[in-house]
């Protein structure tokens, strides 16, 4: 299961793996998120943080603002958990960004 | 230049390749023009089942010149045409010089890689396909787009001339050219598929994400600071601007007629507005989310080369 931050603008949005743990663990969080209505996804806002795009398999699942999509269906997540719950697996690597990433949860929270 | 795809192959890339040589480009494009009544046809809109489709000849940047004819991306060797035989020798003519235009190198070439076996099942495709055509049913040809202008540009030491490109987003808000092209190659306005990055064309490439790093970088591939007039050789002169995410990450503004400036922010679609959903003006002062360095204006010509 691959996942990229939809961050730059510029140089490639960062990528890591998940392993099977916790990529089984996504698949049980985003299952149990209540469906939303025929809703496209929210709109980019576009410099800066834009979302997590999880690939698994021959799915495509987009994640930000709240809002799950996968193809024309979607889930919603008012409180961003996976959001929050992808940041938290971000890898050593990439640890510089997650107060990046988090500030931008943060900011979108009080607008 | 311009890129040329034959719509063949299910699995495996379809061929592809880059014509470069002006005169070429042009005598191919007086030809479609010519002929575009007849000939042209949509993209997709013809046959598209399994095996030979039709031939697309696509601009690889936003502002080639263009016969107002045609359609800046526009099919041949298709049923979307009117007359799907002469539509079929025209796209003959294009495949024909298939190997001679080989030297670009593209992520298609490694599974597909062009020959003289390629060609001739590519031209044997066309001629059956044309001899015996699926049944299927035509579309009408699309309206051209606008030229771009020359405009002067004052400065208290220079009086520079610079091109003001129309915006035209369709061109890079496609399945095929926006997940691929990114700020870099919206600026410079050429696509290359590869997210092209400052320097990487010329060894320049920089891992730091400061004003001076990025600038060096883009001049590595030919960009010049504002007012370092180009001739008009270097036509299409675009001005850009350039921008840093400090720590993080550089991103670029395109000038357009009407006073304006586009952008593409990564994989996101090519839009004419800021993080506000304002119309951008001014990129030293539009919202800019955390790209708040601004490091100057460019011009970038026609010899500046990305990757």
């Amino acid at each position: 299961m691959l996942v990229e931050v939809d961050l730059f603008s510029g140089r490639p949005n960062p990528r890591w793996r998940l392993g099977p743990r916790a990529a089984e663990e996504f698949r049980t969080l985003t299952a149990g998120l209540p469906p939303a209505g025929p809703v496209a996804r929210p709109p980019s806002p576009g410099l800066g943080y834009r979302g997590f795009t999880v690939t698994d398999a021959d799915r495509v699942i987009h994640v930000f603002a709240g809002r799950v999509t996968e193809g024309t269906t979607s889930r919603t997540d008012p409180d961003r958990s996976l959001e929050h719950w992808l940041l938290t697996r971000l890898p050593s690597s990439l640890r510089h960004l997650h107060s990046v990433v988090a500030e931008a949860l943060e900011n979108d929270r009080d607008d | 230049m311009l890129r040329i795809e034959v719509s063949i192959f299910s699995g495996r890339p379809d061929p592809s390749w880059i014509i470069t040589d002006e005169s070429t480009v042009r005598s191919l494009l007086s030809d479609v023009a010519d002929a575009a009544e007849e000939a042209v046809g949509i993209p997709g809109a013809g046959y598209d089942g399994l095996g030979y489709r039709e031939v697309v000849v696509s601009a690889v940047s936003d502002d080639e010149p263009w016969p107002e004819s045609v359609p800046r991306s526009f099919a041949l060797g298709t049923l979307g045409a009117r007359n799907p035989v002469r539509s079929a020798e025209l796209a003959r003519q294009v495949v024909e010089g298939m190997t001679r235009h080989a030297d670009t190198r593209l992520a298609e070439h490694d599974q597909t890689p062009l020959g003289d076996e390629l060609r001739e099942l590519v031209l044997g495709e066309i001629d059956a396909f044309a001899a015996e055509p699926p049944a299927w049913t035509r579309s009408p040809a699309l309206p051209a787009h606008p030229l771009r202008t020359t405009a002067q540009e004052i400065a208290p030491s220079a009086t520079c001339y610079i091109e003001f490109g129309a915006f035209n987003p369709g061109f890079w808000n496609t399945p095929a050219v926006q997940p691929n092209n990114n700020c870099y190659n919206y600026a410079r306005n050429i696509r290359t598929d590869t997210f092209a990055q400052p320097g990487r064309a010329h060894g320049a490439q920089t891992g730091t994400m400061a004003c001076p790093n990025v600038t060096q970088a883009a001049l590595a591939d030919g960009f010049v600071r504002r007012f370092q007039c180009l001739p008009d050789s270097e036509k299409p002169r675009w001005l850009t601007a350039l921008v840093i995410w400090p720590g993080q990450d550089y991103h670029w503004y395109r000038f357009h007629s009407g006073n304006f400036w586009g952008h593409k922010p990564g994989r996101t679609q090519a839009r004419d507005y800021d993080n506000s959903g304002n119309r951008i003006t001014n990129p030293e002062t539009c919202n800019r989310g955390g790209y708040r360095d601004f490091c100057g204006y460019f011009y970038a010509g026609r010899s500046v080369s990305i990757r």
